[in-house]
């Protein structure tokens, strides 16, 4: 061959090798995906019974040994308490002369809507796709299998035709936001065939289904195409319901509302919808609920955990957050000087509503209005421009919800004690059909002189706590006793107290079907009039309904946790923005609607001292730190950590004795999560895996071993977790706990993250669907069930993100400015529900900052508050940091010293990198405590969990190499012997060549002489 | 122009090489920086290719040749390495791994390693002086 094709061929192989190489070594890097996908494990057990006594540890499933046929049971009761979920927490909010259930000779019905196919049976983010699955129902399939006869001929349109939503995201080849669609057929699409189908069959009913899709990292929309809410009814939408309606040939007109974010529903009598049914994200079985609804084999019990405003933005916490971020000022001199990606360190929120998000704003509000005080009917904030009016604000209140009987609850009886207040109700069916009855108690404490003065904010009524009844019959009674935690009607002082404090003056406590008609209750205790209900009509409220007594003011009952007994004070007084420059937020205050309502953004530049505060990294050795001298570390005296199961957390002789046997580097190596970390040999710690999702277990191990179990079906996925918390049903919220925690036993994990915390700040939260509630207390009260059911069974619950990721727009980086009492009152509650009293022992924080601090290096967030004021004990983990080794979520040391345990989806271990360097480089003993602090959180956490299932102290951990590891060895060296050999093939030619030419010109020289 | 003359189809290819890996490596330097994404193997390799394919203008030495295949390969897969999150982004549609927002940048800094690979391997295969 010649030495071209020597060349070319050198040249082929040297970039083949390149890849081989540097694809090795990505490779590398993500291991633990990779061996996730394909289910390798890397490790195995020996069985050593030399190392001494010791029992095996089991958590055991409920279903019996973990088998095959016991998975099956398992399955089947995950899917039976999705449709109980949905059955329960779907919402009926319209049912015009009782146009639903549908009669049993009312089963022909068309099915309109793009969405019938292409369903939102979940929103995109980390979670089960299990819907996906030949187990999956979608609506048609549910309406079959309820004895319906389809219109099938309009779906086979659907089918055909390219219209497709959209949720957003970015274009793959530009970078650029994707245009967003909607996914509705244009008018033009019912063609006169189409229109024929339903002309003389099908009829009985037109059932439409409109989705709205947000997702993880994809806010809704407060303007789109059509420059309205995406939440608003669009136009196609308008001209499908014209249609219907126009058309004469529907007996009824039912809408399904498929989505996580509250639509803006002003429209539906314009439209002559007879019934609306919001079914939230049904997942993978929640179909079979509506149709259950429909037909009425199912009574809607489901209420409101979110308010439906007739305008989503007239929401005060609508004006700066979501879509309304702003960018500093200054932002060119704050990206000049920042070590931050511009879109980490340029936008901002200032939370200037306060406390009011929510039906704390809107009844608030009406409360004010009603009294005639505080200047409520003023136009600030009005969605029509004129003097704020209720009615026009809010088409459905937080709680509502129709039923197809009717109940009468009775406010048996209030006790008041130190710690609780015990409300007794009565619930009697009086109508026809069995039924379960939402039991709503509310609490209104008072709005004094002392609040006023010294800015301590108060809703007009306030969940206090819930219960659901049984299936009652007509007829029946059942008498519901409801022990409200008084901690509930505390309020945090920010300026004065600086603590929480119970208020002096008259307090109530109501009863209602929604937090208004709760509201009205006790305006009707107070001898109010002028209320109105729901739909704007004239109401007396009901006073025997509400109960009112009276307190001292009380500043020492909660001084200290009750959790710990650590005082409990002001944490977060640098994350209000008038910290740092004084009067640049005036927090939206009742004592004055008109003055203090934001009606534009707040607009600030970044001082100098605030952009050092952005740019963090300010961790330093301290003078008096220890040198490593001072720790013994390597010091392996053969305790295996199945030895420390059971052993408490506060057992420091114990948990120091273990930990002196690890290395630095085997410390550190707990640091990175990759969806769990790697075994460690030395001490017996398996590898631990997790899984993602509060609705359903996702990530790389949520897919059944089928050489064990003959499956390898995805675990499932349940309704979104706004349709669990409708359901208003703490058992049933307690059940979803303790099912994921037995898939979980299934699928070996140590953790699942989940539930979510977060609040529904805005309607267009794009994770919405994943958290609870907009009500801080409903998330509380949801999240305590939950994580309690998986923790009893073991596995690590890990509520995310905490705290204030209320947002998807910008998650990353940024900068939430707020006053204390909204953030303890607000955005914290889920979480503390989770920690101090269920006991969680896991946390996931946000991608936010917390004013200028990102959450996983606030001492305030990890430190005061969840570990001394909660309790915590257990891993708290990162978002996900990706590895990245610049900007404020790679401030790893930082992070560390505040308290972050763990950082997630670290793929190639850079946090365990930084940390143990700077350990060696600076001799920081401050900092190996640390690190001993994180690994002791992490073993804790995996020794009491089922990772350690069928382990014991004789238990020896064999590593495996993943088979693709050597394969890409043995590639390297393949491209490399095969570059070898075609440069020595071009060298050999290069010197044949070079003889040639020598020779030539040998003879060249020789016939010239 | 006589050095010029006498150019077979392999040099051009050569310079069209550099010249893709220079545009590649200011595009990149210009990017990089302000986006958290500066990998200095990447100019370091991209600028030891231009230099060799210049050098190839001169001297017509296949090994020259070769090791600019080799350099112009270590900074594509280390860009595309590098830009796993990115990628995966862009896929799920979300903001978490990369920054999505910059795949459009991304990719066309791969496209133009690649054309500098592909012309770089053409040229070795091909003469470069008549």
């Amino acid at each position: 061959m010649g030495k071209r094709i020597w060349a070319g061929l050198s040249s082929i192989f040297c970039f083949f090798l390149c890849f081989a190489i540097i694809g090795n070594s990505t490779a590398m890097n993500y291991a633990t995906t990779i061996n996730g996908y394909l289910g390798i494990s890397t490790h195995m057990l020996v069985q050593d019974d030399s190392v001494g006594e010791g029992s095996t540890i089991q958590f055991p499933s409920a279903f019996g040994e973990l088998s095959a046929d016991n998975l099956k049971q398992l399955m089947e009761a995950t899917y039976a308490q999705c449709v109980a979920e949905g059955n329960e927490g779907m919402v009926l909010l319209r049912n015009e002369n009782r146009a639903l259930p549908l009669s049993p000779e009312e089963r022909s019905v068309t099915l309109f809507g793009h969405a019938v196919m292409q369903p939102l049976y979940r929103n995109n983010s980390a979670g089960s796709s299990a819907y996906s699955s030949k187990e999956g129902i979608d609506l048609f399939g549910a309406m079959k299998e309820a004895g319906f006869r389809v219109n099938e001929a309009l779906l086979k349109a659907y089918r055909k035709s390219k219209t497709s939503r959209a949720g957003g995201g970015v274009n793959a080849q530009t970078g650029e936001p994707l245009p967003w669609s909607l996914g509705e057929e244009k008018i033009g699409f019912y063609t006169d065939d189409l229109r024929a189908t339903w002309e003389n069959d099908y009829n009985d009913a037109a059932i439409v289904l409109f989705a709205r899709e947000g997702g993880e990292g994809i806010e809704l929309t407060m303007k789109d195409t059509e420059g309205i809410s995406q939440l608003a009814l669009h136009q196609d939408e308008k001209d499908l319901l014209r249609m219907i309606r126009d058309s004469g040939k529907f007996k009824k007109t039912i809408v399904l509302l498929n989505s996580g974010n509250p639509m803006e529903l002003g429209w539906l009598e314009e439209y002559g919808v007879d019934a609306c049914l919001w079914i939230g994200c049904p997942g993978q079985k929640g179909f079979i609920s509506v149709a259950n609804l429909l037909t009425g084999a199912a009574n809607p019990s489901g209420r409101l955990p979110d308010t439906y405003a007739a305008n989503s933005l007239s929401a005060p916490a609508s004006v700066n957050n979501s879509g309304n971020n702003q960018t500093w000022s200054n932002l060119e001199e704050v990206l000049k000087q920042s070590t931050d990606t511009p879109g980490e360190a340029s936008y901002y929120a200032v939370q200037a509503e306060g406390i009011y998000v929510g039906y704390k704003y809107y009844e608030t509000r009406y409360e004010d209005a009603v009294l005639g005080r505080f200047n409520a009917d003023s136009a600030a904030g009005s969605t029509n421009g004129g003097k704020w009016n209720y009615t026009a604000e809010v088409t459905y209140p937080f709680g509502y919800g129709l039923s197809y009987t009717t109940f009468e609850q009775t406010l048996d009886k209030v006790e008041v004690s130190d710690s609780a207040v015990t409300v007794t109700v009565t619930v009697a069916n009086t109508g026809d059909t069995a039924g379960k009855s939402v039991v709503q108690v509310y609490a209104q404490t008072p709005y004094g002189a002392y609040e006023q003065k010294n800015r301590v904010e108060k809703s007009a009524v306030q969940l206090l706590d819930f219960d659901k009844t049984k299936l009652l019959e007509p007829g029946e009674k059942q008498t519901l006793t409801i022990v409200c935690d008084k901690y509930l009607l505390a309020s945090y002082d920010y300026t004065n107290l600086k603590g929480y404090y119970l208020s002096e003056g008259d307090h109530y406590v109501a009863i209602g079907e929604s937090a208004h008609d709760a509201l009205n209750n006790i305006l009707a205790l107070k001898g109010a009039s002028g209320m109105v209900d729901t739909a704007g009509a004239p109401t007396q409220g009901s006073g025997d309904k509400a109960f009112v007594w009276q307190e001292k003011q009380d500043a020492d009952r909660y001084k200290a946790s009750a959790a710990t007994g650590a005082p409990v004070t002001n944490r977060f007084d640098d994350c209000d923005l008038n910290y740092w420059i004084p009067g640049a937020v005036t927090y939206l205050s009742r004592s004055d609607w008109e003055g203090t309502y934001p009606v534009s953004p707040t607009r600030v530049e970044c001082t100098d001292a605030m952009i050092r505060a952005l740019n963090g990294y300010l961790y330093r050795k301290a003078e008096n730190a220890p040198g490593l001298a001072s720790f013994t570390q390597g010091a392996n005296t053969g305790m295996q950590l199945a030895g420390l199961y059971g052993v408490a957390y506060g057992e420091e002789a114990i948990w120091e004795e273990f930990l002196n046997q690890l290395t630095i580097d085997e410390l550190a190596a707990l640091l990175p999560d990759m969806d769990g970390n790697a075994a460690i040999d030395t001490i017996g710690k398996p590898e631990v895996k997790v899984g993602d999702g509060p609705d359903g277990i996702g990530g790389l191990y949520n897919t059944y071993d089928k050489s064990r179990y003959k499956t390898k079906s995805e675990a499932t996925c349940y309704t979104c977790e706004t349709t669990l918390a409708a359901t208003f049903n703490k058992e049933l919220i307690a059940s979803r706990g303790a099912l994921m925690a037995e898939e979980a036993i299934y699928l070996g994990l140590m953790e699942i993250w989940s539930p979510g915390g977060n609040l529904h700040r805005t309607p267009f939260g794009g994770r919405n669907f994943e958290y609870y509630s907009e009500d801080a207390v409903m998330n509380y009260l949801c999240s305590i069930p939950e994580v309690r059911a998986m923790e009893e069974k073991g596995v690590v619950a890990g509520i995310k993100h905490c705290a204030g990721n209320d947002q998807e727009n910008n998650r990353i980086g940024i900068a939430l400015f707020f006053n204390e009492q909204a953030f303890r009152e607000g955005a914290l509650r889920g979480f503390e529900g989770a920690l101090a009293v269920a006991k969680g022992s896991s946390v996931m924080q946000g991608f936010n900052r917390l004013g200028l601090t990102g959450c996983s290096a606030s001492p305030a967030l990890n430190t005061a508050v969840i570990r001394n004021e909660w309790g915590m004990q257990g891993i708290i983990i990162t978002d996900a940091t990706s590895s990245v080794t610049t900007g404020y979520r790679a401030s790893y040391v930082d992070q560390l010293m505040a308290g972050t345990d763990s950082f997630c989806i670290d793929f190639s271990g850079v946090s365990a990198q930084v940390v143990r360097d700077r350990i060696r480089d600076t001799d920081d003993g401050a900092l190996l405590g640390a690190l001993r602090r994180a690994a002791k959180n992490n073993l804790y956490c995996t020794v009491n969990s089922p990772a350690m299932n069928g382990y014991s102290v004789n238990t020896k951990i064999v590593s495996i190499t993943p088979w693709w590891q050597p394969v890409l060895r043995y590639v390297i060296i393949g491209f490399a012997a095969l570059t070898a050999l075609s440069l020595i093939g071009l060298a050999a030619a290069e010197i044949k060549e070079h003889g040639k030419k020598r020779k030539e010109a040998d003879l060249h020289v020789g016939s010239k002489q | 122009m006589s050095a010029a003359n006498n150019k077979a189809l392999g040099t051009w290819f050569s310079l069209a090489a550099g010249a893709l890996g220079l545009a590649a490596l200011v595009l990149y330097l210009v990017w990089a920086p302000g986006h958290n994404a500066l990998d200095p193997v990447i100019p370091w390799t991209l600028a030891a290719g231009i230099l060799l394919e210049g050098i190839l203008y001169f001297r017509d030495i296949s090994f020259l040749g070769v090791a600019a295949t080799a350099c112009f390969s270590t900074a594509f897969f280390i860009l595309l390495s590098r830009s796993v999150g990115t990628f995966v982004d862009a896929m799920q549609g979300i903001v978490m791994f990369g920054d999505a927002s910059q795949l459009g940048i991304i990719l066309t800094l791969c496209a133009l390693m690649f054309l500098s690979i592909l012309l770089s391997i053409l040229s070795c295969f091909v003469k470069r002086r008549k």
